[in-house]
């Protein structure tokens, strides 16, 4: 069971091309940057390509591939390298940008494409999921953020008012 | 807040900060490790 496995297998699809570019989101891209973050599956997000005559993209593409190479399916996950491996198409502007902008990280001689710790920061507080502010507080706690580029970002998909009730909410101590 | 709470939050940020420096490849294989974990406690969890 390993995490690597995963990442030299999203390599490979991008180099047969069944994928144009994978980026890893999620509680792993997280670990990246933080302490390592307990999850059970892993978030790879790409952009679907559409089956010809379709008009509706679809992981179909992705799923022959793998199928074909022994891995399987088990609800909506891929199981790869023991991980199930949800494949996500980025359904806001905020996501594409992430996938557009994410970094290339070596792991170990390994390239891994990961979104960035600034946009993991704004993508948990657009989401306002509890998991995700918490992890935003960890980035924050951490120093694990470029500030002015998070802000920019924040700004930019309008989540000031997001971030003010974020601030007021974890972080000062005004009612 | 305590003094003392205070020193224990303060030394689980040491704790986080420090594991959160080590080299990423360690980093993913604790995270492997640590959902072996956690698929074995639900697996023994789930009712027979």
């Amino acid at each position: 069971m390993s995490i690597r496995d995963v990442i030299a297998t999203l390599n490979q699809m991008e180099a047969d091309r069944v994928i144009e570019r994978y980026a890893i989101g999620g509680a792993v891209a997280a670990t990246f940057y933080l302490e390592p973050v307990a999850t059970l599956d892993v978030d790879v997000f790409v952009a679907f390509g559409t089956e010809p005559g379709k008009l509706i993209a679809t992981p179909k593409q992705i799923f022959d591939y793998l199928l074909a190479r022994g891995s399987s399916m088990k609800g909506e996950y891929m199981m790869i390298g023991g991980w199930p491996v949800q494949f996500l198409p980025p359904a806001t502007p905020l996501v594409e940008e992430a996938l557009a902008q994410a970094r290339e990280i070596d792991v170990d001689g390994v390239p891994a494409r990961v979104f960035s710790a600034e946009h993991l920061a704004a993508i948990a507080l657009q989401t306002g999921r509890a998991k995700g502010k918490a992890r935003l507080l960890q980035f924050l706690e951490e120093g694990a953020l470029d500030g002015p580029r998070f802000q920019e970002i924040v700004q930019r998909y309008g989540l000031v008012d997001a971030w003010t009730r974020f601030e007021r909410q974890f972080i000062s101590d005004k009612p | 807040m305590t003094a003392s709470m205070q020193k224990i939050l303060e030394s689980k940020l040491a704790l986080r900060r420090e594991l959160a420096k080590r080299p990423i490849a360690e980093k993913l294989r604790m995270l492997d490790a640590m959902r072996e974990r956690e698929v074995a406690i639900r697996e023994k969890a789930r009712p027979r």
